[in-house]
Formats: structure tokens, sequence, C-alpha cells
């Protein structure tokens, strides 16, 4: 939620990019970014447009092209480690702990800006950790060395670490890379909490775009380049971006596609032949997903329309135009139902078929396709 | 108090199974025996009571024991711990940086030019006629140890330097590998040139020893090492943090830089101190700290630095007893005990199952 | 008429006496060829009678010097320049003597060929550092003496452009050191010479006689011999008949080893000759004992007399060495004595040159530390007390 106060983070003129043999290249555009206490922040965009470098620069690793990056006012690079370390927590995509490191010893990390010269952990720093270790239900593997841990558990265990950290900002590079869906979901959800009840604004680059679109309260899309393979980026509700259209502009082209509907990108078909879907509400959708993969258009039957359901083609996307050869635009001439009993009819030139699945009616609209593009070969 | 706390953490147990303070006495336990078993041992049959008399009394009535005692094992014994100390802490520095299980205190050719400097000396200096009677020496007033320091220093500043320019770790590991390389390469060169006799001086110095250090020699020693440990002391909080990589670390605020300059510096005083006064002694340091690691569980360095202090010191004053040969008018140079003691150690490491999965197990 | 005729008889009888005299001379002379006796009478003279590397026999016009050094043996035919001989059996090398144009790659080899006068023949040295003989230095400083190294990197090249009809050399166990094999395998005259094997002091100066063959002068080298040996044995029993032996160890620590010879090494021998206790003499090798300072110490620290300490020119040296050395009675008393009186800049020491031939005056140093009232006259040559 954005507080109509100071930003914690703030990007003023920020020109990310990197310095190498041959001289400096830009990634961006000046940019203007803000970051705000309770916030999450989802940033996406394609592979390579310098999320990771937006990060890092952000946490003082690497200095930024132009222009400032301040948190609470102070510039973050003439701040010294210690001072950034109790103003960022990261959580990175290098992972490069010995794998000897406990989990308990790994959360104990993250008060090193707070310790004393030999490292020792006052009461207060113990109660941290110790809250930190149960609020990510750690407490079961705190003895038990990294590498002995799932993938999801040491995720864990580096979050445990960034939340010991006890900062007000918290920076995650790609932190539900290599992680199961279920896990992914969690640790999402748990920065969300860590921003909207632990009070920090938590800032996230990823690839899974449906669930940054569902969780953050704020994306930041790295848009197409501009000028000289310079992109910038844009801000604002995930259901604005979307509505937007900026979405498809920068993440699809070609033949992939962003489904607002679904909120999700799929390769478009090559034929769109029109099919009839009619049942209700899921099994609807998941049907027309079917008939979508078996490369048909689907559109919903009056029924779906009352429902208020969604159908294939929805007011805004651009539909293909049909290809010539296909099946001709107006009535479809396919229909597939659902039946009350779970099964699917598949009517067709007056043919009709029943089937027990979905993935059975597949292979038959597959079949059909491919009986109507090469008559030749009936 | 405090420090007691840092190191044991909620009821954390090392790998015996045993709490973390019962391990960190046992291990002094340890080294107390063995340096009691170096000074009663020897190659001359001083009877025990003996010894303790000349300890506690600094009298025996029995003029060369008392001096035996005091003048040649005790700075002995104590020479061996400070030095197995030394090597080990530096030792486990140097991996944890580098973040290689084999790297040791010479690793960033701090030895190789402490070497160089010997074979210079050596060489240089000539003997008359020591041809077949008998082994020669340095003249006077030129030590090997002050050869030693200077070529230790030499190697430090040029290591300092490259420091500086270069980015990551492994560079600069790369570059003291080669540094160390470069020097021995001349060290041959030197020693192809010069007469038998002098090849065999510089021979005998490579075999190392820990009887060489007079109690005068001491009150320079042990303030060395004693820094050096200090230092390394003091870096035992930003290491345990380089224990989740440079990237990491520096998010929790080390100071990459700094860290390694004065981790350099710490190597320096440890390794080139060890080396100026006993030679340059093999594999204890890089093996210790994997005995070490196999004590105390975890990476901290709270408690892998003094587990890593204790263990050196004794497995230092083992290998001087079984070099002594007691009860033989023989030694064994230190190296060669050393060296054996060592292999298997390093062996094991490399062995050692290993945990399936992505992550390094060092 | 009378006293013509007597005068005439006297001198005729004179004349015959001569004719006879000569006659009888020649026929003498010419029973057996002048090198026949020459071989023989060259080697009754070098015959050894304390030195063990080496024996002498010989045939009809050639001498047989075997030398056995380690499990090595090798048999030298030595056959005259002049001689129609080309072979002697069992030789395994013949060398032609006279030889005029000697290398030799040991500087103890040096003071013989001096002390028999040739000098001149000497082409090539191993090393002018190591060199004593000031006029051996010299000579090689202005080139007349070609310098050729030892050991691995010998230079062949050199030597084969010199031609030396002899290279004398040593080699040890360990050939990997040695210039002998790389010397044979170039086809070089090469000689062996086990003088530093032999355990005794005379046996270590007799191997001038074995020089001496190739240059045809061992019975010149064997009166030079005698008269050593002489001097030495008759010192030797007046000190060894001294009532009190003062107690002597020898050399330093090195690395936290120290090498002290054994109990019938060479240097032992000296010492017992010289009426001396060696601490070590109750050892029995010929070699070195490699012993701790710490048993060292224990044996040696009430000692009265510490020899050859190394390079050490001061006792200074000797405490700033390392203090402990200050605890022995050897050190309070200041009876360190070292053998580098004569010695270069460079290193070079006559002890290690001139000291193995003339064992006398080594003895005669010796004697004068432990029993200086048996030498009155004698002035130390190789030897000298440390000043503070």
């Amino acid at each position: 939620m954005q507080q109509g106060n100071e930003p914690l983070l703030a990007l003023s003129e920020t020109v990310v990019g990197y310095r190498n043999r041959d001289g400096k290249r830009d990634l961006t555009t000046p940019l203007h970014l803000s970051l705000y206490r309770g916030e999450f922040v989802c940033v996406i965009g394609p592979n390579g447009c310098g999320k990771s470098t937006l990060l890092r620069t952000a946490l003082g690793l690497q200095p930024p092209l132009s222009g400032s990056i301040t948190v609470t006012g102070k510039n973050v690079h003439q701040l010294s480690p210690p001072e950034r370390a109790r103003l960022f927590a990261a959580v990175l995509t290098d992972h490069a702990t010995s794998g000897r490191t406990t989990t308990e010893e790994l959360a104990e990390l993250g008060r090193h800006p707070y310790t004393g010269w030999f490292g020792t952990l006052t009461p207060e720093d113990r109660d941290v950790v110790e809250s930190a270790l149960s609020w990510l239900e750690l407490e079961p593997l705190r003895h038990r060395t990294l590498d002995s841990l799932s993938d999801g558990e040491r995720q864990r265990a580096y979050l445990a670490r960034a939340v010991a950290q006890q900062t007000p900002l918290v920076l995650l590079d790609e932190p539900t890379a290599y992680l199961d869906v279920t896990a992914r979901a969690e640790t999402v959800h748990r920065l969300l909490r860590l921003a909207h009840e632990g009070e920090r604004a938590v800032l996230m680059s990823t690839h899974d775009l449906e669930l940054a679109l569902r969780t953050a309260d704020t994306i930041w899309l790295f848009t197409t380049e501009i000028e000289d393979g310079r992109r910038s980026v844009a801000t604002g509700a995930p259901e604005d971006i979307v509505l937007s259209g900026l979405l498809e502009r920068t993440l699809g082209g070609g033949e992939v596609r962003f489904d607002r509907a679904t909120g999700s990108f799929s390769v478009v078909s090559e034929t769109g032949a029109r099919i009839l879907i009619e049942g209700t509400e899921e099994r609807l959708r998941w049907a027309a997903r079917a008939a979508a993969r078996a490369g048909f258009t689907p559109i919903a039957s009056k029924n779906a329309a009352e429902t208020g359901e969604i159908s294939a083609q929805s007011e805004g996307n651009e539909a293909l135009p049909p290809r010539s050869g296909s099946i001709s635009p107006g009535r479809p001439e396919i229909k597939l139902s659902a039946g009350a009993d779970g099964n699917w009819l598949l009517s067709y030139h007056n043919r009709n078929k029943q089937y027990e699945t979905l993935g059975q009616v597949v292979r038959a609209l597959r079949a059909l396709r491919q009986a109507e593009l090469n008559p030749e070969r009936q | 108090m405090s420090l007691v706390r840092g190191i044991r953490s909620t009821s954390a147990r090392g790998k015996t199974g045993a709490p973390v303070g019962v391990t960190f006495a046992a291990l002094s336990l340890l080294l107390a025996g063995l340096f009691a078993l170096s000074v009663m041992l020897g190659s001359v049959r001083v009877p025990a009571l003996t010894v303790l008399r000349a300890l506690f009394t600094g009298e025996t009535g029995d003029a060369p024991f008392t001096e035996i005692v005091l003048l040649f094992r005790l700075p002995r014994a104590l020479t061996a711990l400070l030095a197995g100390a030394a090597l080990a802490v530096s030792g486990l520095q140097m991996q944890t940086l580098f973040r290689n299980p084999l790297a040791g205190p010479f690793i960033l050719g701090i030895s190789s030019g402490a070497s160089l400097a010997v074979a210079v000396v050596v060489v240089l200096a000539g003997s008359a006629g020591a041809a077949v009677s008998g082994l020669s020496s340095m003249p006077a007033g030129m030590g090997t140890t002050g050869a030693a320091f200077a070529g230790a220093a030499l190697t430090l500043f040029l290591v300092l330097g490259l420091a500086g320019r270069v980015e990551s770790a492994s560079g600069l590991l790369i570059l003291g590998l080669l540094l160390g390389y470069a020097v021995s390469a001349l060290v041959s060169v030197l020693l192809h040139f010069s007469a038998a006799q002098q090849t065999q001086a510089y021979v005998a110095w490579t075999f190392g020893t820990f009887s060489d250090v007079t109690w005068q020699e001491m009150r320079l020693f042990a303030p060395l090492v004693g820094a050096g440990i200090l230092t390394a002391f003091l870096l035992s909080k930003p290491l345990s943090a380089l224990a989740m990589g440079e990237a990491y670390a520096q998010t929790v605020g080390v100071r990459l830089r700094r860290v390694r300059y004065v981790l350099i510096v710490s190597t320096a005083l440890l390794a080139g101190s060890v080396t100026a006064y006993c030679g340059p002694i093999a594999f204890i340091g890089v093996a210790v700290p994997h005995l070490a690691r196999g004590i105390v569980s975890g990476t901290n360095q709270r408690r892998l630095f003094p587990a890593t202090l204790l263990l050196g010191g004794s497995v230092a004053l083992a290998a001087e007893i079984a070099a002594a040969l007691p009860g033989s008018q023989v030694r064994l140079p230190v190296n060669a005990v050393t060296a054996l003691l060592g292999t298997p150690v390093i062996a094991w490491v490399i062995l050692r199952k290993r945990t399936t999965g992505p992550m390094r197990r060092m | 008429m009378t006293e013509w005729h007597m005068r005439n008889s006297l001198e005729k009888l004179l004349i015959l006496l001569l004719v006879f005299t000569l006659t009888g001379r020649a026929i003498a002379q010419s029973g057996k060829p002048d090198g026949f006796d020459l071989a023989q009478r060259e080697a009754a003279a070098a015959r050894p009678q304390y030195a063990t590397g080496y024996t002498v026999s010989s045939g009809p016009g050639y001498i047989l010097a075997t030398v056995r050094l380690h499990d090595r043996t090798v048999r030298y035919g030595l056959i005259d320049q002049k001689s129609p001989l080309d072979s002697v059996p069992g030789a395994d090398v013949i060398i032609r003597t006279p030889v005029l144009k000697i290398a030799a790659l040991s500087t103890t080899y040096i003071p013989s060929i001096d002390a028999l006068g040739e000098l001149n023949s000497l082409v090539a040295i191993d090393s002018d550092k190591w060199v004593y003989s000031p006029d051996v230095r010299n000579a090689a400083r202005k080139g007349q003496i070609a310098v050729v190294g030892s050991g691995p990197s010998v230079n062949i090249e050199r030597l084969l452009t010199l031609q030396p009809q002899l290279i004398m050399t040593y080699t040890g166990t360990a050939t990997a050191w040695d210039s002998y094999p790389q010397l044979k395998e170039a086809g070089l005259p090469v000689v062996l010479n086990g003088d530093f094997l032999e355990n005794s002091p005379l046996g270590r100066s007799e191997w001038i006689k074995f020089i001496g063959l190739f240059f045809q002068k061992a019975s010149q080298a064997e009166e030079i011999f005698a008269g050593i040996a002489a001097r030495y044995q008759r010192l030797a029993a007046r000190a060894r008949a001294r009532e009190t032996q003062p107690e002597v160890f020898l050399n330093i620590p090195w690395g936290g080893n120290w090498a002290m010879p054994g109990g019938n090494n060479y240097s032992a021998v000296f010492l017992r000759d010289a009426g001396a206790d060696y601490l070590w003499s109750d050892t029995e090798t010929s070699g070195t004992l490699f012993l701790d300072f710490e048993s060292v110490f224990a044996r040696a620290n009430d000692a009265e007399f510490w020899l050859n300490p190394g390079m050490w020119e001061r006792l200074s040296d000797v405490a700033r060495a390392d203090r402990r050395f200050t605890r022995f009675r050897a050190y309070r008393l200041g009876n360190i004595y070292n053998n580098n009186r004569r010695s270069t800049p460079s290193g070079g020491s006559d002890y290690f040159e001139s000291g193995y031939l003339y064992a006398d005056r080594v003895l005669a140093d010796l004697v004068k530390i432990f029993h200086p009232e048996l030498v009155p006259e004698h002035r130390f040559y190789y030897y000298r007390r440390l000043p503070q």
C-alpha cells in the first residue's frame, strides 16, 4: 500500500548500467522510481533487460551510471557498507554459501551489522533471530546444514537472514527461481506479509508473471527499448499495467500473446478455427483452454455469456485474421459441450461423438485439423 | 562472559555430539598434555621429576639438565605451539577467503619469497672449504631469520599491490600461486650455480625446525605471532560473513577491500614469522582447519577459530615430539613428519563422502 | 826405459779399469729395458702404507694403479710416452706418462702437484673461488689456467679444446653431483682420486704418491711423504703419551642438526693423535653423526675446547648466532679455534687444500692447541684462536 509519506527508496534521474573494458553501457533511460514502506513491488521484464543490475545498483553493489539513489534521503553510494547493511537486506541469486553453514548460523549472520567486533549476539539479537526462524518455520531445521536442505527450505533460510537483519528495505533477485509451484506461492505470500505486516518495503524481481500480477502492490515493468537499446521502467498497479496493454507490448510478440482473460501468456494457434464451447464456469474455462491447445479459437456459448464467464475472444484483444483455407467465419461448425455426467460431446458436421476426457477431445480436434488442412491425406 | 555466549549458541553441539564447552575443554587439555610431553621427551633422557623441578624452581642441581630443559626444550615447545597455532589460523583464513579447501598460509607466495631470500644469502655467503667435513653455517651477523623476513616482507608488498588491482579473490589466489612458482624457479637457478655444500645448507633450512628459537629471539617471535593471531581474531566476524560469498557479505556490511588487506597483513605476520624463525613448515596450515571442521560444526568463525588455534598448536607439538624420536640421538626433519601426518588428512578431505546436491561442502 | 814402461803400465791399467767399468755398466744396464726399471721403482715408491683407496703394481714397462672408491674399482694402466706398449693387462684405462697437461678438478690435488714441481702442467681447475694457492689463483686470473667448473655443469667443451692428458677428479655415491660420468662419456682421460675418503690423515697425505705416478715422480713423492709421515708419527707419539687429554668437540649445528664426525672419522683420528679426548670417539662410524643441539650440549657443555666452528671468525659471532652457545665452557674460556687462518675472501681455505698433504703441519697446530709445551717453536699455520 502506498502511504502518503516519503519514499524509503528513491531513484532520481538514475541511469542503470554497467562499465566494462569497452566502456559503459546504459541499460535504462534516466529513471524516477520510488518505493514506500509497506509496499510490495515486483520488477518484471524480459531477460537481460537489467532487473538484476537495477537491484544491485539499488543495493550499492555497483554505482549508477548517472543520477542518484537515496534511501530516506541519504545517498546510497555515499554510505559505508555497514551503514547500507542497516538499510537493505538482500536475497540474491548467488548461492555461493558454504554448504556447511547451518540454518541457524545463516540467520545469525543477519545480525552482522549490529553485533560487536567479535560478532557475539546479545539477548536482543538472539530474540530477533529466533523470531525470524519461527516466522519462516525453520525451528526444526535450525541445526541442519544448508546442503542438506531442499531448495525451498534453503530459500527460507536466506529469507530468515534477511528478516533478521531488520532492515526497512528488503530486495530480492529472482527468489522464486528453482522453486516448485507451492514453494513459489508460499515465498511470495510471505514477502507480501513481510511488507504489509512487517512494515518493510519489499522489492523483488521475478519471471513468475502470474504470481506477480496477482500479489504485488506495484509492478515495475521494464518497457520495450526506447532508444539505443535503453529501456524505461513503467510503474503502476498490476491491473492497470495489464489493461494499458504495456504488458503485451513489452513481453509478448510473435507467436506469444498475453491473454488478459487468464492473465497469462500463451502461444496463439495457427488456424484459429472457431469452436463453440458450452458449459458452466470452470468446465467452460478449461474446455476453452483445451480447444485453444488443439489449435482452435474457442467461443463461449450463450449460456456462458449469461453467467458472465470468459470467452476466448475478449474485446480489445487483437484477434488474428483468419487464415485462408480455414473453416469459414460465422457460426462455428464445431461444438463442444460439457455433459452433466462429466463427459464431453463433440459435434462436427452433424456427427456427434462422446469422450470421457478432454485429452481425448484434444486428440480428436487435432485429427480434425489435420484432416481439414490436408484433404489429400484423408 | 559475552565471549562464552558467543561460542555457545542455544544448545549447539559439536560434530562429536558433545556440547561445545566440553569440546574446547578437551582440546585445551590435549594442548597442555602435548606441551608437557614435548618438554619431558627429547634425545637426552631427563627424568620427569627433574623436568618438573627445572620448570617450577629453575634449578635441578644437575646443571646440564636444567639448561637442557629451560634453554632447549621449553623454548622449542613454545615455538612449536606458537608456530602451529599461527599456521593453522592463517590456513583457516586463506581457506575461507578463497573458498578453497586446499588453500594454506603460503598460498600468497609469502614463504616462497622468504625461501628465495634465504637461498640468496646462503649462496652468496659461500662457505670456506666446508667441503667434506661438515655442513656450512651462516657467516656471522647475517641470520637466515633476517633474510627470510626481508623476503616475506617484499612478497607481502607485492601481493598488497596486486590485491588492489584485482577484482575477485580468485584472481588474487592465482596471482599468489604464480608468484610462488616464479620465485621457486629463481631458487632453483640459484642452487644450480652453487656448490654442493651450499645446496645442502639450503636444503637443511627447508626441512623446518622448531629448535632454533632461543629465548632472546622469542622476544620478537612471540609478539609477532601474537599480533598476527590477534589480527586474525579481529577478522573472525567478517570471515564468518564471507562464508556466504562475497556478494552477500557485502550486503551484510563487510568492507571487502579492507578485509582483504588486513587479511594479507595478518597472513604475512603469521606465515612470514613462522617461516623466518622455523623455515617453511608445510601441511599444518592446510590440514588443521579441516580437522577443526571435523570437530566443530558449522562455519561460524567464533567456534572454528579457537578450535583451529588449539588444534594447530597440538598438531605442531605432536609433530615435534615425533620428529625428536625420543631416546635416539637422531632427529627427523619437522617437514617430513608434518607431511606424513598431513597427507592422510588432506586425502580424507578429498575422499570423504559428499552429500548430494549443488552446495559446496567446504 | 823401465820408468816409462812402469808409467805406461799404470796408465794402461787405469784405462783398462775405466773401460771395464764402463762396459760393465753398459752390460748391466742393457740387461733389461729402461722403462721396466722405472716402472718397478715407481710402483715400489708409490706403494701405500696408510692409504687404503689405491694399490699399485707393475709389470714389464707398465704400472697398474687400482683405485677403489665406494663400490667402484677402476684400474689405470700407466705407460711411458715413448714406450711401444699400447695395452696393459687388467687395465680399464691407459694413461701415458709423464703427463704434461693436467686438469685438477679438486683443490686438494694442487698442493701435491705443486710439491712435485709440476705446477706448470696445470691447465685447468674447477673453480677459482675455492682455490687458496696464490700462484694458481693468479694464473687463473691471467687466463693461464682455465676454470672449467665441476659437477654436472663442468665445461666439457673447454676441456676438449684444452686437451689435457689427464683430468683428475673425484666421485661420490650419488653421481648426479659429479662431473665424472660426463667426462667419461666425452671420452676424456679421467682418473679418479679417492683422497677424501681416507679415514686417516696420513692416508690422505699419501695420495701425493699416487699423483706422482702420473708425472713419473713417485720416488720424489715418496721422499716428501716420508718426511711428513715421520714428523707426524713422532709428534703423535709424544702427544698421545700425555697424561691429561683435554675434551674437545667439533662443528656447529645447522637447521636443528649438528653434524659430528664419528669416532673413526678423519677428524677424530687427528684429534686422537694430537692427544685430545674427542667426546664422540666412542662411536664406530667413519662418517658423520647427525645429532641435535640438545644431545651435543648434554655431552659437550663442559668440554675445554671447541674446534672448527663453521665460518665463525670471532667469539661475538658465536654469541650472536645463538645465545645458548655462550653456555659452553669452551666459549667461556675462549678456547674456540677455527682452521680458517689461511683463507681467501672468496671462500678458499688452505686447510682443505694443502692441509690434506701436510698432515704434520695440521697435527702440529692441533698439538699446539692441546699441549703447547710440546711444540714451543711452532707457529699456528692453519688454525687460529677466535678473538673477541
